[in-house]
């Protein structure tokens, strides 16, 4: 009597852990060619080397599902409950690690009316190549004008553990809210990286070196602070945009939003002696979205022609009227990395001439690639439906699109792994408004696989989450500045920079 | 004397036991009775769903577990007798749990409802705070917190200081809570009154020392020790994460937080070494009912009981069922003047009747702002918007403020349900999907997503030709939103204007609805330029009706008005509505104004007998201010 109760709990505990078995793959079944709905779909999707379990749902109808993962050499695992795939991270180390360069067969049986049916096997390819085991991005709601509770953070991609680099709830209060924004780095890394803060403790939080700085980069001969960044890859520079960006609401268009720059131009800062100088404002061009080659000899950036004609109204009123004429094109500077002077700009891509906007372009650290996105018109492309994710070979000028990577809704934000070999895009295909991380395997052909979504630990992860995910980026380690000496550096006052001439 | 003491003491005893009894009725009466359609709207402005993604969103600060535990609680205000039976319970929990730990004798009973009161006061006083609070489960938040600390109490662990140490692993659930408990162990300790260890009786000795000073340290150290691990904590407000706080824009509101302010104290007090020497029972009687009639004071005096604040909220929730029947019955009861908000809705239920020429002056248009008592700026956006910009057809703009609100209060139920109506007419089918996916793992919504989730893989059901058939509620949603031009355009926060100026400067041969609309909009902007368009139009798209009242009587002022824009003598108005009545109205104004009213006066006069005329409203409703 006096151990009963050790006994009933140990009856009870083992009860628990035999129901929490393996599945096991049914006997018998009948079989279907049709591929299994999954949710991601990672079917015949291509993932890197080191990536952590891709966990599915599968959604046809039933909570009794078996799911068998099998790797060259017969390595197998069964998984399946409630519905859900979710795959252990070691096992999964085991079959991703035996399928390297191949595939891992995945079987799907589902329970339905008393008989099990298997869908025809899908693969999930695993390519040679590693990705950047870090990426940031800010979670945010696909808002409009207001903005509250604002994190950047970073996800580990060879597990699920994410954290927050920045977040700016202990300085947002009713009062003073802060909008943040823009995370950027240098060459992948974390020693040196930039983030904005807006409004309540504004400034450009500046770490170089491991150390934090905040600076104020608006001048009196500048139109704002920076806005879009790139840090050159060899010397301490970091280009920005300055814009004056207004915001209007579509009345019937599922659009919904339009981000219009009224005037734009590109800034040159040094850290190193907080300077900032223009690279480019010519007050009929809208320059935006500067981003340095690999070799750091050129800067990319984006440009829409534009001249104001009504002097009745104002710019901004002139800019909604007008804002299907926005066309963005893309450009390159040289850049002379010892004087730091700059060249003329040289047009590489006349998206205008296609009736077309491109913008967002980024380089691949191999210095072949470039990839950007386009769409009929505007710069902020996030919210336009038709946005595409679009790649020029640099070598020979040819621009294709790149179809395994894009949907029918918007594709933005392109950016490349630091080897190259991955191209990571902001999508909103899930449901045309959250914007979640889609990866795709890019080989050394330059040819773009099926993009798979960020995988979760929960695979429902992605319906119950309202906030986007805006600015993917990859890094190659972790920022381990934690989000609190942000913070206690973000109250203090920002530096003011001066403006110096000219860069070009 | 010694029977008369006797017979004190069993009136004592009978008493204890009506104390809870009257708490119950006082709950059940200030919540069900008088503020049942608050408790709805509350839920409505609330979210909890069944996933590890919420429950980690809880989890990002301390007092996460009562975050939780509270959104789950608040579902159940969807039946709003029902979630206050529960809130009921909670506080008889609490008041036991505060006579047991704090040793309450029960012929004090009452004090160990003080806080359980306080509590209810707290619901009850918010007013239009409830659209912008963002504390997650308010309404039983403080509750489960209070119980925590007083059972904390009743099982006698704080005695001794050193279970504090593990007391502080509790702060990420209970948040300030767990602080509270630490203080309340302190201040037992200098109690001393729990319990038999003879060591803690003696006061000046090293345990006593222990046990005051631990916990103390404790409850300033504890948040220091865990802000490390919560990004999105300020430091500053690590000691009372869990306190309701309100707080908005531009405006903080202390008095609102007293309740909780007082309960804290009395908690503390009642760990307190006080003696109490009310030695006769008439003297505990009469103690005892004079808290009780203190609280009952308190509890009436707090309750927010403005007419149209809680109009308001039963307009709203019928709006939400499509119930125009219902609103219009509300908007002829309203005894003044209603809220703009009020007017926008009963203008919605009238446009859906297909009334509102003929109706739209029968109704008070006078409307005001929002009653509130401090100096809270109660803005449309935030209290709905959304729901009116839906009705309008302008589902970008009910998405908007929806995503706004979101960012600002966090997501509910409510603009949850907005989003996906709004997803659906905007055809954005996947969208919609995942907003139903959200409301069907829900205990309460999960009916009402279960009617939406057909049309996300049957787009066709929302088609103009079958809405009808699958969703009729919807149709007139779909009509004016097909019928709309697609322009960049903005609201700067004042949509009752931007309504008034989109539509009554809108025209469409197509659609009645959206023309009908436009014309009403048109009378309400008293502009003759805009009037007359719209007006043929309506004529040439309904030749088969009669010209409803409204229509030909600001046609038939109009005409007499601006003779030189429009020739109404070949029109066939309603002789005795219109001419005849017409004439009776300006001889009235007329002979009124030469009495030396002014004109405030004269429409006061002349608003029991033409206040339901387009001529009332076009010379005497003014000053209409939109927020």
């Amino acid at each position: 009597m006096r151990y009963l109760h050790f006994y009933i709990l140990t009856i009870a505990l083992t009860s628990i852990l035999l129901s929490c078995g393996r599945p096991e793959v049914p006997e018998s079944y009948i079989e279907t060619q049709e591929l299994p709905h999954i949710r991601p779909d990672y079917t015949e999707v291509t993932m890197p080397a080191n990536i952590c379990p891709p966990n599915f749902s599968v959604l046809q109808g039933t909570k009794n599902i078996v799911a068998r993962l099998t790797a060259p050499g017969g390595l197998s695992y069964t998984y399946g409950d409630d519905a859900k795939v979710i795959i252990d991270e070691d096992e999964w180390a085991e079959l991703r690690d035996a399928a390297k360069g191949n595939g891992i067969v995945v079987e799907v049986f589902v329970k339905a009316d008393e008989e099990w049916v298997r869908f025809r096997p899908f693969n999930i390819y695993i390519a040679e190549e590693d990705i950047d085991p870090y990426i940031s991005y800010r979670n945010i709601q696909p808002s409009y004008v207001a903005f509250e509770k604002l994190a950047i953070r970073q996800r580990n991609l060879t597990n699920f553990d994410e954290s927050d680099i920045y977040n700016n709830m202990p300085l947002t209060t009713e009062k003073t809210g802060q909008c943040i924004n823009c995370h950027s780095y240098q060459n992948y890394k974390t020693n040196r990286m930039l983030f904005h803060m807006r409004q309540g403790y504004g400034g450009t939080m500046i770490v170089d070196n491991g150390n934090i700085k905040k600076v104020d980069l608006k001048t009196d001969s500048t139109i704002s602070a920076g806005v879009y960044p790139s840090w050159h890859p060899n010397i301490n520079v970091i280009a920005f945009s300055t814009n004056s960006t207004g915001q209007s609401f579509h009345t019937k268009d599922v659009r919904k939003i339009e981000v219009q720059d009224t005037k734009s131009d590109l800034i040159l800062y040094d850290p190193e002696t907080d300077e900032v100088s223009i690279i480019e404002n010519d007050s009929n061009e809208l320059e935006v979205f500067p981003c340095w080659s690999a070799d750091g000899n050129t800067l990319y950036y984006c440009s829409a022609h534009f001249e104001y004609h009504n002097d009745s109204i104002t710019k901004e009123a002139e800019m909604i009227k007008r804002y299907k004429e926005v066309h963005y094109n893309l450009y390159a500077k040289s850049f002379d990395q010892k004087t730091r002077k700059f060249g003329k700009p040289e047009l590489i891509f006349n998206a205008d001439s296609l009736g077309k906007s491109a913008t967002l372009p980024r380089i691949s650290p191999d210095g072949r690639y470039l990839v950007f996105s386009m769409a009929e018109f505007g710069c902020f492309h996030v919210w336009h439906t038709d946005a595409d994710i679009m790649l020029m070979d640099l070598q020979t000028k040819e621009v294709r699109n790149l179809e395994a990577l894009n949907s029918s809704k918007s594709e933005s934000y392109p950016s490349f792994s630091s080897n190259s070999r991955w191209i990571m895009t902001a999508s909103r295909r899930d449901d045309g408004n959250y914007t979640r991380p889609y990866i795709s395997y890019f080989n050394k052909n330059g040819q773009c696989h099926k993009a798979f979504e960020l995988p979760q630990h929960d695979p429902n992860f992605y319906t119950f989450f309202l906030r986007s995910y805006n600015r993917p980026e990859f890094m190659v380690e972790p920022v381990t500045i934690s989000p609190q000496d942000f913070v206690s550096v973000a109250r203090g006052d920002a530096k003011k920079v001066t403006f110096k001439s000219i860069a070009h | 004397m010694g029977n008369k003491s006797s017979k004190l003491e069993s009136v004592e005893k009978w008493l204890s036991w009506i104390w809870p009894v009257c708490f119950i009725l006082a709950g059940w009466h200030y919540l069900v009775s008088e503020n049942s359609d608050m408790l709805f709207m509350a839920q409505e402005k609330s979210l909890f769903y069944g996933s590890r993604v919420y429950f980690n969103e809880c989890m990002q600060l301390p007092g996460g577990l009562l975050s939780y535990a509270g959104s789950y609680l608040m579902q159940f205000f969807y039946i709003p007798a029902l979630g206050s039976s529960i809130l009921i319970a909670l506080w008889l929990i609490l008041a036991f749990a505060i006579k047991f730990g704090f040793k309450v004798k029960m012929t004090f009973l009452p004090l160990a409802f003080v806080v359980p009161v306080l509590l209810l006061i707290s619901v009850i006083d918010m007013g239009y705070w409830l659209y912008y609070m963002k504390f997650v489960g308010y309404f039983f938040v403080p509750t489960l917190g209070f119980i925590f600390v007083a059972l904390w109490a009743a099982v006698r662990l704080p005695k001794k200081g050193l279970w504090t140490i593990p007391l502080a692993l509790t702060y990420p659930l209970f948040g300030f809570y767990t602080l509270l408990a630490m203080a309340v162990t302190a201040l037992c300790a200098v109690k001393g009154s729990h319990g038999t260890d003879k060591k803690l009786h003696t006061t000046h000795g090293k345990w006593y020392i222990m046990n005051v000073a631990i916990p103390l340290v404790l409850a300033l150290a504890t948040p220091v020790l865990w802000y490390r691990f919560y990004t999105e904590l300020a430091i500053e407000r690590s000691w009372i994460a869990g306190i309701p706080l309100f707080e908005a824009e531009e405006v903080a509101n202390w008095t609102l937080s007293l309740p909780f302010i007082f309960s804290i104290v009395w908690m503390l007090a009642m760990a307190l070494p006080i003696p109490f020497k009310i030695g006769t029972p008439l003297k505990r009687i009469v103690c005892c009912i004079l808290v009780a009639v203190a609280s009952a004071y308190a509890i009436n005096s707090a309750n927010f009981d403005n007419y149209n604040y809680h109009a308001e909220m039963r307009m709203y929730r019928a709006a939400e069922n499509f119930d125009w029947d219902e609103i219009l019955r509300e908007a002829a009861r309203i005894p003044g003047d209603a809220t703009r908000e009020m007017v926008i809705m009963k203008n919605i239920a009238l446009f859906n009747k297909g009334i509102a020429g003929s109706q739209f002056f029968h109704y008070n248009n006078m409307g005001e702002k929002p009653y509130v008592q401090d100096s809270l700026k109660v803005h449309m956006v935030q209290t709905a918007a959304s729901m009116l910009y839906l009705h309008h057809g302008k589902v970008n703009f009910s998405t908007r403020w929806c995503i706004e609100n979101s960012v600002e209060f966090g997501y509910n139920y409510d603009n949850l349900k907005i989003l996906t109506l709004s997803a659906l007419v905007s055809e954005e089918y996947k969208l919609a999907r995942k907003y139903l996916d959200i409301l069907s793992n829900t205990i309460y919504q999960k009916k009402w997503a279960e009617r939406y989730l057909p049309a996300t893989s049957r787009p066709s059901m929302l088609s103009e030709e079958n809405v009808g058939k699958y969703y009729p509620e919807l149709a007139n949603i779909v009509d004016l939103r097909n019928h709309m031009g697609s322009v960049l355009d903005g609201d700067n926060g004042i949509p009752e204007m931007y309504l008034i100026n989109y539509f009554s400067r809108s025209m469409n041969k197509d659609s009645k609805y959206f023309q009908e609309m436009t014309l009403d909009y048109a009378l309400v902007q008293k502009d003759i330029q805009l009037f007359w368009p719209r007006f043929i139009q309506y004529a040439m798209l309904n030749k088969d009706k009669n010209m409803p009242i409204h229509y030909q009587e600001a046609a038939y002022l109009y005409g007499k008005l601006e003779p030189q824009t429009m020739d109404i003598s070949q029109m066939p108005f309603d002789k005795q509505q219109i001419v005849e009545r017409y004439e009776r109205f300006n001889q009235t104004a007329q002979s009124l104004i030469n009495s030396r009213m002014d004109s405030k006066q004269v429409g006061e006069a002349m608003k029991s007998t033409y206040g339901d005329t387009f001529w009332w409203f076009y010379f005497f409703c003014r000053d209409i201010t939109s927020y």
